[in-house]
């Protein structure tokens, strides 16, 4: 019955029957014990002399004011288990640094905590996980708060990082407008002083002349906003990690990974170099492949890349490919 | 919960290639802090092709091949034997000690070898029905394939692999990069959309989710260029253009053998071939595979000159030679071709001793799982012929019925 009516009206609270046609400011809450939905007014109404149950017929959950938010999501099982997440991931909170960098562990960790909140969503042994939950805590509480805080300093700096950026940015673009609009009153320049200096001379000047040397001045002027856009781009050149703004322990790992990645070699897709003595020669003149050189004189083919060589190299190489594998030796 | 099974999974994998890009610098470090960088070893085409899952997964030993066969049958018959024995428990009152009996000589679990039998049934019929569908050979020979990786992780007695054959197919069609939808495909197989994508997450999971295949017909090609440079003008081109195809067509058929268990697509391609025209390849074998070694020598080696002359003067020493050499330096990619023959000459044998099932064979074994399944069925029958029998007809070709039913 109850659903049958909330889906009925959507914007009617269900307690005082107020909808928003009535008042235009209607503001849903929930309370994450039960999830029911109560109009912002009866909230007040009724928690606000302490703790009282659930004004929905049949629930005899006591909530508190407190715990009172606005639901995000529409579909409440969603809003329930994005809030136990929540609960959860605030107290498993180690990362794969945490683990010194053992994926199999931390894999193990993460799967752990799937687990939790799976059965905490799904209402199995809530019980037996509440107390896991608390144990975790009470053991781990001071690695949880050191991530907690690293967190927030990581998030922090991200938003100092992407406030550098974006000011950076706004400078650059103040200055190209700058450039432009010195460019132009240049050229302006340039033509008045042309006519200018052509007037005032006599006929035995070569005109070319004067136009070059007009030209060439405007050249050499170079503004001064253009060479602070220059050091401005030298600038987020050098400093790709803004390196100012990190914290030293961060600023340490960063450095660590720039030196490892200067030590490794150039990327190589196959982890390791290609072996380039291939079982074959690609001798193009030497195949009678009626079916593949048909294709090579139609169009549509050779305008979308079709390369014969390519495709007499691919056929050869997949017929040498694995052939000196010996798989009842290899494998035994 | 899949979801956290398959991110596990790309993580794991990751931690592979992690691994073998972090364990260069370390050796770096220990050989020395200059950049002199000790090379790797080089990535043959071989190493690419022991990359493949075709490769990782479902390439087998002769005897790990039969020992998984034994185990997926074993599974299959424990749970089939509980089931009876419940279906027995649960109707002890009911049923009469020639019915237990005749459930007990009927039901009788499938062996491996009958499995194995049924399942190669079935791939044919898989072969047949996708040609009958016009479609690409690729896309037959991925569904073959398909379809008997999928029953070489589970049994038949669990999956009808009647249900199957569309499946299949109609995966391999998707693939492949051959796409007909669900609609147009039932339509065409003449088969239901539900019943297509009934088991096709299962089928993706049995394929651990590998999708592509390496078969032999590229290889095919290329063989059919490379035979064309080496043996350049002793090889008459349409006589080399017939044998293409034939062997195209002989390789399906190769297919439905075991040989994708146990070689590479060369080495099959090789093998159809050499039963096709054996002194064509044998003399293109030698020439292509003998002679390279020993211009290899005269390039790479000081004491070629007389390695030369010992080759002249007897055979038997260049082999062993060959042989040491090969050892001493890291030529591992060199292929051996007497070794290579020999296996070619093993891969011909086992595609030759394919057999067709036939389809009296089928149906029996296909009736034994029935009646595992549905005990109940012969229960009801008993009873049908005890009825006919007191009726008055003395009809005792009491076989005679059963068959004719089962079939």
């Amino acid at each position: 019955m109850n659903e049958y009516e909330e889906e009925e009206n959507k914007d009617m609270c269900p307690i005082c029957k107020t909808d928003r046609y009535l008042s235009p400011d209607l503001k849903f809450l929930v309370n994450p014990e039960c999830y029911h939905k109560i109009c912002e007014s009866c909230v007040d109404r009724i928690f606000s002399l302490g703790p009282a149950q659930c004004p929905y017929k049949g629930c005899d959950k006591i909530l508190r004011k407190n715990k009172f938010k606005t639901q995000i999501f529409d579909d409440v099982s969603v809003e329930k288990e994005v809030d136990i997440r929540k609960r959860v991931f605030n107290v498993f909170n180690k990362t794969l640094q945490d683990f010194n960098g053992n994926l199999d562990e931390y894999n193990k960790y993460l799967e752990d905590r799937e687990d939790i909140v799976y059965n905490l969503d799904h209402g199995i042994d809530v019980d037996k996980m509440e107390e896991k939950l608390r144990t975790y805590e009470e053991l781990n509480k001071q690695l949880i708060q050191a991530n907690l805080e690293r967190f927030k300093q990581d998030t922090e700096s991200f938003k100092q990082r992407q406030q550098f950026e974006k000011e950076m940015k706004l400078k650059k673009r103040l200055l190209e407008r700058q450039i432009e609009e010195e460019e132009r009153a240049n050229k302006r320049w340039a033509k008045r002083e042309i006519v200018n200096r052509l007037t005032t001379s006599n006929l035995s000047v070569d005109t070319n002349e004067v136009i070059d040397s007009v030209k060439n001045t405007v050249k050499l002027k170079k503004s001064s906003a253009r060479r602070k856009l220059e050091e401005l781009n030298r600038v987020l050149q050098n400093n790709p990690y803004f390196g100012a703004n990190m914290n030293p322990q961060n600023n340490k790992t960063m450095m660590m990974m720039m030196m490892q990645r200067r030590q490794l070699e150039p990327f190589t897709p196959f982890n390791g170099d290609r072996d380039l003595n291939q079982r074959y020669v690609v001798t193009r003149d030497q195949y009678e492949d009626p079916f593949i050189q048909d294709l090579e004189k139609r169009k549509e083919y050779t305008a979308s890349g079709f390369r014969v060589d390519y495709t007499y190299d691919r056929l050869l190489n997949e017929a040498f490919r694995g052939l000196g594998c010996i798989i009842s030796e290899e494998l035994a | 919960m899949s979801s956290i099974s398959a991110e596990k999974d790309t993580t794991t994998v990751s931690e592979d290639t992690n691994t073998g890009v972090t364990n260069i610098p370390n050796q770096n470090e220990l050989s020395s802090n200059k950049e002199e960088i000790k090379r790797p070893k080089r990535v043959t085409d071989d190493d690419l092709y022991r990359r493949s899952s075709q490769y990782r997964l479902w390439s087998f030993t002769t005897d790990s091949l039969r020992e998984k066969r034994f185990l997926v049958n074993e599974n299959a018959t424990l749970k089939v034997k509980d089931s009876l024995n419940k279906f027995i428990e649960d109707k002890q009152n009911s049923l009469s000690d020639i019915e237990i009996q005749t459930i007990k000589s009927k039901a009788v679990p499938v062996t491996p070898d009958e499995e194995l039998k049924l399942v190669s049934f079935y791939a044919k019929k898989v072969q047949m029905i996708a040609q009958h569908l016009n479609l690409p050979t690729e896309v037959v020979a991925t569904s073959i394939i398909f379809f008997k990786r999928f029953f070489l992780e589970n049994s038949v007695t669990e999956f009808d692999p009647k249900d199957l054959v569309h499946t299949t197919i109609f995966l391999a069609c998707k693939s492949e990069n051959y796409f007909i939808s669900v609609d147009s495909f039932a339509k065409k197989a003449k088969s239901k959309r539900d019943e297509i994508l009934k088991y096709e997450f299962k089928l993706l999971e049995s394929l651990k989710f590998t999708l592509l295949n390496h078969h032999p017909y590229k290889p095919l090609h290329g063989f059919y260029l490379d035979i064309q440079n080496v043996l350049h003008g002793k090889v008459d081109l349409n006589y080399m253009g017939k044998i293409y195809d034939k062997c195209k067509k002989k390789i399906t058929d190769a297919l439905l053998t075991d040989v994708v268990y146990h070689f590479t697509p060369p080495q099959i391609t090789l093998a159809v071939f050499l039963n096709e025209d054996e002194q064509l390849i044998r003399r293109y074998l030698e020439l292509k595979f003998s002679s390279t070694e020993t211009n290899q020598f005269t390039d790479s080696t000081t004491t070629a000159t007389t390695n030369n002359n010992n080759n002249n003067n007897n055979n038997a020493n260049i082999t062993e030679n060959d042989d040491k050499k090969n050892g001493n330096k890291d030529e591992e990619n060199k292929i051996n071709l007497e070794s290579l023959l020999n296996i070619i000459l093993d891969c011909k044998k086992m595609i030759a001793s394919y057999q067709t099932i036939s389809t009296q064979d089928a149906k029996l074994i296909y009736a034994k799982i029935y009646y595992c399944k549905n005990p109940n069925v012969i229960v009801q029958k008993l009873k049908r012929k005890l009825e006919q029998a007191s009726d008055g007809n003395s009809n005792k070709n009491t076989e005679h019925v059963d068959k004719k039913q089962s079939t």
